[in-house]
């Protein structure tokens, strides 16, 4: 039994964990950070894109060199590590078990969670079929191990995320054979409706080189009844070389013991199907269904959630500065709304001088660091060369107003938090 | 949903089909708990990573209501597999 205490422990070694240990270290913190995976960095990892929001210098994002860069600065200021190892329970102020790794319980003052994101699947007949991965796994396959997902690969999704990855293995050699909407459904939702999908990559119009998308997406977005008008047009429309069959879904992943093909069949523009096509023979297809955050330990630890579907999904309530309703517990990064990495490098800072100020360290110093971090939260917002979720201004807007009534509710003395509310279970007409 | 898709693998630790989730909401789950309680959606190792948010939406879809007005289970210990040696 290897137990160990510090003053900070941060579960999850992405963007926003990663700078508020290195915020929280050089204030002379004794701060560790525990990661699942092997090597710090999360989401950053895989990351490799350009910006052409920015200046030529300064246009590639190299995530995985922004990752060591990060985890470098963290551990020069002291911080400490634990890779490779899960955080399986949290009890409160502060107890988390561990698994996987040498350490097995690990005590601390103040519980960073910044456990960030997972993707969202989408069942498509024969998706359980070898062969058949997520789009995040293509990312991390491409960009940074340099392993090519399938020789003839197809897109099943059409978002920011899937178009970025979808020309990264373009880049590397594959042949993506294109992208298409999954079979509209149920668990696809707005997925798999064109006229959604068209509204959708309005927030990549600035990545997209192509001035076809771009009129598509600005014209056309949130218009519906010029969607159908348009939809045959576009299902010619290429990107960066890759056909995007905005007007087609993957009915079908066939194959007998791996990925053989994919039958397409055409659809309307509000999913109604059309005849299915020819097989495409395919090795590998990709399938994109959004993300959400990641909030089992934020719930173990305590904290009410909120669902809010403009942020990705349920979130942990919380302060501006971070805070959450949990004496001692503070999120950052992607669990609290998907955003992209920048936003989450900020918010590390900003609950880097929130849980500063809790431990009472820094003084008057960390009032202004706080507000000079929360302010770059705001800029990297306006920056960010994609946006997940178009309504996020209004998800973080409702998620205020909870905050708010969660404050007036406690000066009043009426409750005290100390568990999530959510109802177990639901059940229809009980005797 | 067509038919023919029936059989489509909703939750991929459990191996439990879309069929068997359309029948526990039939049965009268109106929650994901209530699904999972019935055919063991959200058990096997990934906890329901995988198939909650899946199941929320075809939940609501089968009772014509919003994806975010379905309950969701409330997260429980040990959020992560763990290797026996832990327990």
């Amino acid at each position: 039994m290897v137990a160990i205490e510090r003053d900070v422990a941060i579960v999850g070694a992405g963007p926003a964990g990663l700078t508020a240990a290195a915020y929280l270290a050089a204030r002379g913190l004794r701060v560790i950070v525990v990661d699942e995976y092997y090597r710090a960095g999360g989401r950053l990892l895989g990351q490799r894109y350009e910006n052409p929001k920015k200046p030529p210098p300064h246009r590639l994002w190299n995530g995985e060199q922004i990752a060591c860069d990060l985890e470098a600065r963290a551990r020069r200021a002291g911080a400490e590590f634990i890779v490779g190892t899960s955080v399986w329970d949290v009890a409160p102020h502060w107890h988390l078990a561990l698994s996987g790794g040498t350490c097995d319980t690990l005590t601390a003052r103040a519980l960073l969670i910044a456990t960030g994101c997972a993707e969202r699947a989408v069942p498509i007949p024969g998706w359980t079929l070898p062969g058949v991965m997520s789009i995040g796994a293509a990312q991390t396959f491409t960009n940074l191990h340099g392993i090519r997902p399938g020789a003839r690969v197809l897109v099943a999704g059409i978002d920011v995320l899937a178009l970025s990855v979808a020309r990264e293995m373009a880049q590397a050699g594959v042949d993506v054979v294109g992208m298409a909407l999954p079979p509209p459904s149920p668990p696809a939702g707005a997925t798999a409706l064109p006229a959604e999908v068209i509204g959708g990559l309005a927030s990549a119009a600035d990545l997209a080189p192509s001035l076809a998308l771009r009129l598509s997406a600005r014209l056309f977005g949130g218009r519906l009844r010029h969607v159908g008008a348009v939809l045959g047009s576009l299902d010619v429309l290429r990107v960066w070389g890759i056909p995007l069959h905005l007007g087609k879904a993957v009915m079908r992943i066939e194959g007998r013991d791996q990925v053989e093909s994919v039958v397409l069949a055409s659809i309307g523009p509000h999913g109604k199907f059309g005849r299915e096509e020819a097989p495409v023979p395919v090795d590998a297809v990709c399938i994109s269904g959004g993300l959400y955050p990641l909030i089992e330990l934020v719930g173990l630890a305590g904290c009410p959630l909120v669902e809010i579907a403009d942020l990705g999904g349920r979130v942990p309530l919380h302060a501006p500065d971070m805070r959450t309703p949990v004496a001692g517990l503070f999120v950052a990064g992607n669990v609290v709304g998907v955003e992209g990495a920048t936003v989450a490098m900020a918010q590390g800072v900003v609950a880097g001088a929130s849980i500063a100020s809790y431990l009472g360290v820094g003084g008057t110093r960390t009032a202004a660091e706080l507000a000079s971090a929360q302010a770059q939260v705001a800029r990297a917002r306006a920056e960010a060369p994609l946006t997940f979720f178009p309504h996020s201004a209004q998800g973080r807007a409702r998620l205020a107003q909870r905050w708010a009534e969660e404050v007036q509710r406690r000066a009043a003395g009426t409750t005290r938090v100390t568990a999530p509310t959510h109802a177990v279970s639901g059940e229809r007409s009980m005797p | 949903v067509s038919d023919s898709g029936q059989d489509v693998i909703v939750c991929r630790c459990e191996e439990v089909t879309l069929a068997q989730v359309l029948a526990a909401v039939g049965d009268g789950a109106t929650g994901v708990a209530g699904v999972k309680k019935r055919v063991r959606v959200c058990m096997g190792p990934c906890q329901g990573r995988v198939c909650q948010p899946i199941v929320q939406r075809i939940v609501a879809a089968e009772l014509s209501e919003w994806a975010d007005d379905i309950a969701l289970t409330v997260p429980r210990s040990p959020a992560r597999p763990i290797l026996l040696g832990t327990l």
